[in-house]
């Protein structure tokens, strides 16, 4: 008992010790806070050290776990995001705007979320030229001004990243799949509100532990039902950019 | 930081395939391929060429097939087609790409990939085809970042979202449309076009090679 006390006490200070050399490494091997209890006991059922006198013989990166916390962890924390937003796909019109989520981790790298946008409309110049020579676009292709859904979203890259080799940053990679409704129109034509499917990628690159910058790239397809042609598949592609704050802080947990 | 993946004095090629999703009327498909020299970690110059895709969108086509629709009546009441007026066909460049950020990523835990953010720009010119007649030389910059996940120290998967601009001729001219009582137009002169700037956004993906 007095042994394996022993073996606890200098596995806590080779931990301490290497995690505080590798402070500026991008060494992602063994960094998660989820494996800490499964890799520790591993650890010990396989010390190679008999006695305290042994320890001299361990070699540090194969017999001595070296587990970092994750920098902005996620697992039972809720965020709240306020991007802005725009629309790539629109070939004849602009549509800049305000998007939100919010999100909770139910697992370190799973979550679900409430997202919403609203976007705004103003006409290209090709729209405005077209109306010019009488051929009038704007009243006959629809816009998706607006959206509420709700997605699952998927986390399953981890990265860090340096800026000149000198400062490093923590971010994740994740995917959105989900649907939710669409708010579609037409110039001087009613808001109607149509089934969506919508899928996503997105970064988030931690600040601090609970400050994130993030961006998303979503593509919605919209069913339309009130098209000129009948049913139809109505895709837009939205690229935004804003932060992300994460509740409980880290720090308190 | 030690980098598995180093640029300095090091060539990449990069083949690239790109979609324009904000082009009203032409084929939104266009390729790519660059030659870049990196003589430090971080900078790197270099030329490139684009291949602009023929034929029309699928609104181009719209337009052209199904003409313009009144809302209220939902009967035809003109058609024009965009494949009259000179379209983008090809562009070359000389570049300044600028590699200011490296890391590593881990894919559930197994996977273990080298990246880097990137950003170029590109000033040049762009060829537009305009029917049978010869081309016409426009002035053109094409400039974006982009990120590169390497698979080893010679391979990655490339991609990114760019912006293409140019000067030249705006499709939109009243003789290329008619009402469904006309006859269709014949093709106009280039200098019958009004000269505009454009913008076009481009999401791009490829693969890129260190030699």
């Amino acid at each position: 008992m007095k042994l394996i006390k022993n073996l606890l006490f200098v596995f806590f200070i080779s931990v301490s010790v290497f995690a505080e050399a590798q402070e500026g490494d991008l060494d992602l091997k063994n960094e998660d806070v989820e494996s800490t209890d499964a890799a520790f006991l591993e650890k010990v059922k396989t010390l190679k050290a008999k006695k305290l006198s042994d320890l001299v013989h361990l070699s540090p990166f194969s017999d001595v776990a070296v587990i970092q916390r994750r920098f902005m962890p996620k697992t039972g924390r809720v965020a709240a995001s306020l991007s802005s937003t725009f629309t790539l796909s629109s070939e004849f019109f602009l549509n800049p705007g305000v998007e939100g989520h919010l999100t909770y981790h139910f697992l370190e790298k799973h979550a679900v979320e409430l997202s919403g946008y609203y976007v705004f409309t103003t006409n290209r110049g090709v729209t405005n030229d077209l109306a010019k020579i009488g051929a009038n676009v704007s009243e006959l292709l629809p816009i998706a001004n607006g959206f509420v859904g709700l997605t699952y979203k998927w986390m399953p890259v981890y990265g860090k990243i340096a800026f000149y080799n000198q400062q490093i940053l923590a971010f994740d990679t994740f995917f959105n799949f989900g649907g939710g409704m669409s708010a579609v129109k037409r110039r001087r034509a009613p808001i109607v509100w149509e089934p969506v499917a919508t899928a996503g990628i997105g970064q988030v690159f931690a600040i601090t532990r609970d400050l994130g910058l993030r961006w998303d790239l979503r593509w919605h397809m919209t069913i339309e039902t009130q098209s000129i042609s009948g049913v139809s598949l109505l895709n837009d592609i939205l690229f935004s950019i804003g932060l992300s704050y994460y509740y409980p802080s880290a720090g308190l947990r | 930081m030690n980098r598995d993946v180093t640029l300095s004095n090091r060539v990449e090629l990069r083949i690239s395939h790109a979609l324009r999703t904000d082009e009203p009327f032409y084929s939104p498909y266009s390729s790519s391929a660059s030659l870049a020299f990196y003589w430090n970690e971080s900078h790197g110059i270099g030329i490139s060429g684009l291949f602009f895709f023929p034929g029309l969108s699928s609104t181009g086509n719209l337009l052209k097939k199904d003409g313009v629709k009144k809302a209220s009546t939902k009967k035809v009441d003109s058609y024009f087609d965009a494949g009259l007026a000179p379209a983008p066909f090809v562009a070359g460049f000389v570049n300044y790409q600028f590699s200011p950020l490296y890391g590593k990523i881990s894919i559930t835990k197994t996977l273990v990939f080298n990246f880097a953010l990137y950003s170029f720009f590109g000033l040049g010119v762009m060829n537009l085809k305009h029917g049978d007649s010869p081309l016409v030389t426009i002035p053109a910059s094409h400039f974006g970042i982009g990120q590169r996940f390497y698979f080893n120290r010679y391979f990655a998967l490339d991609g990114g979202i760019d912006f293409l601009l140019y000067y030249g001729a705006n499709p939109v001219l009243g003789s290329l449309k008619w009402t469904p009582e006309q006859n269709a137009p014949v093709r106009p002169a280039y200098s019958a076009f009004k000269k505009d700037i454009f913008l076009r956004f481009l999401a791009r993906v490829g693969i890129t090679i260190l030699l």
